[in-house]
């Protein structure tokens, strides 16, 4: 025998990779997918109630970026074209190029204000630990609870390189479904985010569709969104995010009439539309529906538009069968809303808002582990290394010791001093995420950024 | 047939679509995570497996896209990821060349650390100790992998030649611990092919 005969007999037929070591690791690598495509994604592009999906702390991002890699739409739709729905949407788009599209100048802002629900989610890793993740229901993980978290938002989109800015004002969260607050109860209760809470980010002028880009010409334009060619209007494959491109697209009011009326055109030739008549926005404001069934992920997108201007009156999104996105809920349970208030030109930054909205806080997420697959706590909070000292303290960052306490083995937490924690943010987010690491070299480890203490 | 037949058509592919990069992970996780667990344990692996496909989707842009098999690279990047503990590796191997106990055993569940009686084994246990790090590398991706002295150089980024070279050293180390004549020995394969 030679040496390397002998060497290939050395530590030969060592056990596989676990499922869930490579679970784990195509989670991260999907987050990381993720973050890319937000990255590229526009700020002003994606509906606000859309984007807390991709705010989910720990395996919530994965979560979330595996819910957008997954090929969609593949069940979706009837396939054919009602006659109804082409006549109404042809309809609305001869409206929309009658209108006077919102144009700021350099230097001006695009005003706009919605209210929405958009879902909060926390989730934990553990899930994806100690079971082979499946990926069509990761929200069945035990210590894991989503709110629709009622909010109101204000967003200023510069035209030029200044940046811009969203403010949103919280309102009461409450519970998706019944299944969701025994998610949480079982977790400890730990705070849910606060009502009346302030948070503000900034957007870069970086988010805008250029509409030198964009043809006007139906045909090709649904050709371009199909192959997700244009700059902000990126996705994953499939007719349901076609659906939600479009949906996007038509929040964007600064495009020209001609580029709307061309959205509405190409829409009435997509398969698996299908027209709702006349139906009320979120806020009960009577408009013209359409909608989009994503039957393999059992979710239901709605777009409602005024008939009179074309202009986006709100969006919906609810589940189609008790189970879909995890939660047992009746069929029609909404998941997310959007409804668009207002937009205009401004000329600086603020100017809309009410007076005395309030200081500045943020979502912090307090990981236990250094690592974005961790455990997490997510809670609201202005500084957060001192948010999840006080966390660690008290024990509820150390979901061991949660688990322990429900199922009677202790009393109670004990009382621990925190480790040393890092505050770390993916790069432009306004949220905090808290790891136990010597220093701030744990950000840029993970691909994020350090955030200054305090 | 597979619209993404080779790797580089994958990667291509992701540089519009980054979803389409999974589709690496698929091809490749599992033999990735096989060979640093064999050289570094399963824990380091687990992390620098997964590590590996970071780096790999960061870079991917500049994957050189003649190359249809992405492994040589994607062994190359858990390579580089490796020298960072190539002190935890030596001083694994030292322990069991002392104690007859591979220790990177110890971390499996349920798997004893068996007693090793061959002492040929430790004595290439502790020769392998004395080998320098890149022909370290090289000699593993040879032995461990299963690479050609080309896969070998587009994986360490070196020419063919440096790799002959590299594993000629590595294994007159070898055979010079274990005694055996190198005259004796054959190559095994040829450098162009796989087992």
């Amino acid at each position: 025998m030679n040496e390397i005969e002998l060497l290939g007999e050395l530590r030969a037929g060592l056990p596989a990779a676990k499922p869930e070591t490579r679970a784990a690791a195509r989670a991260g690598l999907m987050a990381r997918i993720g973050q890319t495509q937000r990255a590229d994604a526009p700020d002003a592009g994606l509906p606000w109630w859309r984007r807390p999906r991709l705010q989910l702390m720990a395996a919530g991002v994965a979560v979330a970026a595996l819910l957008v890699a997954l090929p969609i739409g593949i069940f979706g739709g009837s396939g054919r074209v009602q006659p109804a729905i082409g006549q109404v949407l042809r309809d609305a788009a001869v409206v929309a190029a009658a209108q006077e599209p919102v144009a700021p100048g350099p230097g001006q802002f695009l005003f706009t204000r919605s209210r929405d629900a958009y879902l909060h989610s926390t989730a934990y890793s553990p899930y994806c630990r100690t079971h082979a993740c499946d990926r069509e229901h990761p929200w069945q993980a035990t210590d894991e609870w989503s709110v629709l978290v009622p909010s109101e938002r204000r967003t200023w989109i510069s035209f030029g390189t200044r940046r811009g800015r969203v403010r949103t004002v919280s309102g009461k969260p409450r519970f998706v479904s019944a299944d969701q607050r025994a998610g949480w109860v079982a977790a400890g209760s730990p705070p849910l985010p606060r009502a009346g809470q302030v948070e503000d980010s900034t957007l870069s002028g970086a988010s805008i569709l250029d509409a030198s880009e964009l043809p006007t010409d139906p045909a090709t334009l649904r050709r371009m969104i199909e192959a997700r060619e244009i700059h902000g209007v990126e996705g994953p494959p499939g007719e349901a995010e076609t659906f939600t491109l479009i949906g996007d697209m038509l929040r964007q009011s600064y495009l020209p009439a001609a580029v709307r009326a061309a959205i509405y055109q190409l829409t009435a030739e997509l398969p698996g539309v299908e027209l709702l008549g006349e139906v009320d926005d979120p806020l009960g404001r009577p408009g013209t529906g359409i909608a989009y069934t994503d039957r393999r992920r059992g979710i239901r997108h709605e777009l409602i538009f005024d008939p009179e201007t074309s202009a986006l009156l709100g969006e919906q999104e609810s589940i189609v069968r008790s189970g879909a996105f995890g939660f047992k809920a009746p069929p029609g349970t909404p998941i997310g809303s959007a409804a668009y208030l207002e937009s205009k030109v401004v000329d600086s930054v603020g100017a809309g808002a009410p007076a005395g909205a309030g200081g500045v806080d943020t979502s912090v997420g307090c990981y236990d582990r250094a690592s974005l697959d961790a455990n997490t706590t997510i809670v609201h909070g202005s500084d957060p290394i001192a948010t999840c000292a006080k966390l660690w303290r008290e024990g509820v960052v150390d979901t061991r010791l949660r688990r322990l306490e429900r199922e009677g083995k202790i009393d109670e937490r004990p009382e621990r001093d925190s480790p040393h924690l890092v505050a770390c943010a993916y790069e432009g987010s306004s949220i905090a995420q808290v790891f136990p690491a010597p220093g701030p070299a744990v950000c840029r480890r993970l691909g994020l950024v350090p955030l200054p203490p305090g | 047939m597979d619209r993404q037949a080779f790797d580089s058509d994958a990667i291509a592919a992701s540089t519009a679509t980054p979803a389409d990069f999974a589709t690496i992970f698929d091809r490749h996780f599992d033999a990735v995570h096989a060979y640093l667990q064999r050289r570094i344990g399963p824990d380091l692996a687990d992390e620098l497996a997964a590590e590996t496909f970071l780096v790999a989707f960061d870079k991917r842009a500049r994957y050189d896209a003649s190359r249809p098999d992405a492994r040589p690279w994607l062994f190359g990047i858990a390579t580089n990821l490796l020298r960072r503990h190539h002190r935890d590796e030596l001083r694994q191997l030292r322990a069991y060349a002392r104690s007859a106990a591979d220790p990177l055993l110890d971390a499996f569940d349920g798997v004893e650390a068996r007693v090793d009686a061959s002492s040929v084994r430790r004595e290439l246990v502790d020769a392998l100790t004395g080998v320098p790090a890149e022909e370290l590398d090289a000699l593993l991706l040879f032995a461990w992998a299963d690479f050609s002295y080309a896969e070998i150089a587009e994986a360490l980024e070196v020419p063919v030649g440096t790799v002959r070279s590299r594993l000629s050293r590595a294994r007159a180390r070898l055979q010079t611990a274990l005694e055996i004549e190198p005259a004796l020995v054959q190559p095994l394969r040829h450098e162009g092919g796989h087992r």
